[in-house]
């Protein structure tokens, strides 16, 4: 196992806050307010961050070197100046991926054990 | 919005406002006007979809999650104290030690020093005591984590010359150490100097490679 690998491995498993977070920045760089719209429309309303949950995980994952606060913005004239962004690294992309790549291994296992059939993969 | 639904959001923020006290100051600092800003989002895209009752349900989301998040973040800034009290504990549990040691081996020097030649006696000596004193300097330097362990035997090694050079000057001439004892103590703090150098190294190197 390569040294990147073990370091991304070392953060697991991750808190389901934590990783929605890194899934919502994962596609671009967002402010607080957008990191709570994606998670709430990627989980379909189920998941919903309160500004304690998002702002105590983004001082972790910014401690962590997960995520940065990013210099510039998307489109200044659009938004407000002293809204702060966040971005993803590039050791927070490899934990998103190797979390990713925990529960899918832990969803082939449901699977294996007949605990979940395709159909309620997708529901 | 209406005036009287623009005066309510603007009470429920001052609430809220008030109600992130509860998180530690550090963390205030740093993220309450954002999470301010975040409510203050959630409360206007709520009442703006479903009018008062959207209002409640942030109210009661928020209010969850503060009382959940909350005494975390106090915890997690009274755990880094404890840090602080852990690496205090540790010298001052050092400090008896080191006490200990400098009574036991005295008395054992002593003892020993009728069956050993002047030499090998004053040798034994300053390793010991120098040994004490740049073992101790290191210790609060690595535990404190003011220095890092190579920096922090360098630093050790300067303070122990300091300390032995104002001994020396404080001491009368007549009572001042001849040259053979002058050359046990730049030996043995040579010994000191390279046996911890060797050990930061290696603990240096040992961190870098996991």
């Amino acid at each position: 196992m390569k040294k990147s690998e073990r370091e991304a491995e070392s953060f697991l498993p991750l808190t389901p806050a934590m990783f929605n977070i890194l899934l919502a920045l994962s596609d671009g760089e967002r402010h607080g307010y957008g990191i709570m719209q994606e998670v709430e429309a990627a989980s379909g309303g189920r998941m919903r961050l309160g500004p304690g949950t998002l702002y105590g995980s983004v001082k972790r994952m910014l401690a962590d070197g997960l995520i940065l606060e990013s210099d510039e913005r998307p489109d200044p004239a659009l938004d407000d100046e002293r809204r702060r962004y966040y971005r993803l690294t590039e050791l927070g992309r490899r934990v998103a991926v190797a979390e990713a790549q925990r529960l899918a291994g832990l969803v082939s296992v449901a699977r294996a054990k007949r605990l979940l059939t395709k159909t309620q993969v997708g529901s | 919005m209406s005036n009287l639904s623009k005066s309510s959001q603007s009470l429920s923020e001052l609430f809220y406002a008030l109600l992130l006290a509860a998180y530690p100051q550090e963390f205030r600092r740093e993220y309450g006007r954002e999470m301010l800003q975040v409510f203050r989002d959630c409360c206007r895209a709520e009442t703006e979809r479903s009018g008062r009752l959207g209002a409640m349900r942030v109210w009661a989301r928020t209010a969850l999650d503060l009382a959940r998040t909350a005494p975390v973040e106090r915890l997690h800034t009274l755990s880094g104290r404890l840090n602080v009290m852990k690496a205090l504990r540790t010298i001052a549990l050092a400090i008896v030690v080191y006490i200990a040691a400098v009574m036991i081996v005295g008395k054992l020097l002593v003892a020993g020093r009728a069956y050993l030649p002047y030499a090998a006696g004053a040798m034994l000596d300053s390793l010991l005591s120098i040994g004490i004193a740049f073992n101790f300097i290191a210790l609060i330097l690595v535990t404190t984590k003011i220095a890092r362990p190579v920096k922090a035997v360098v630093a050790a090694s300067v303070c122990v010359v300091l300390l032995l050079s104002a001994v020396l000057l404080l001491l009368p001439a007549e009572a001042r150490p001849g040259a053979t004892a002058m050359t046990t103590m730049v030996l043995s703090l040579l010994f000191w100097f390279g046996a911890h150098r060797w050990w930061a190294h290696r603990r240096e190197q040992s961190a870098a490679e996991s």
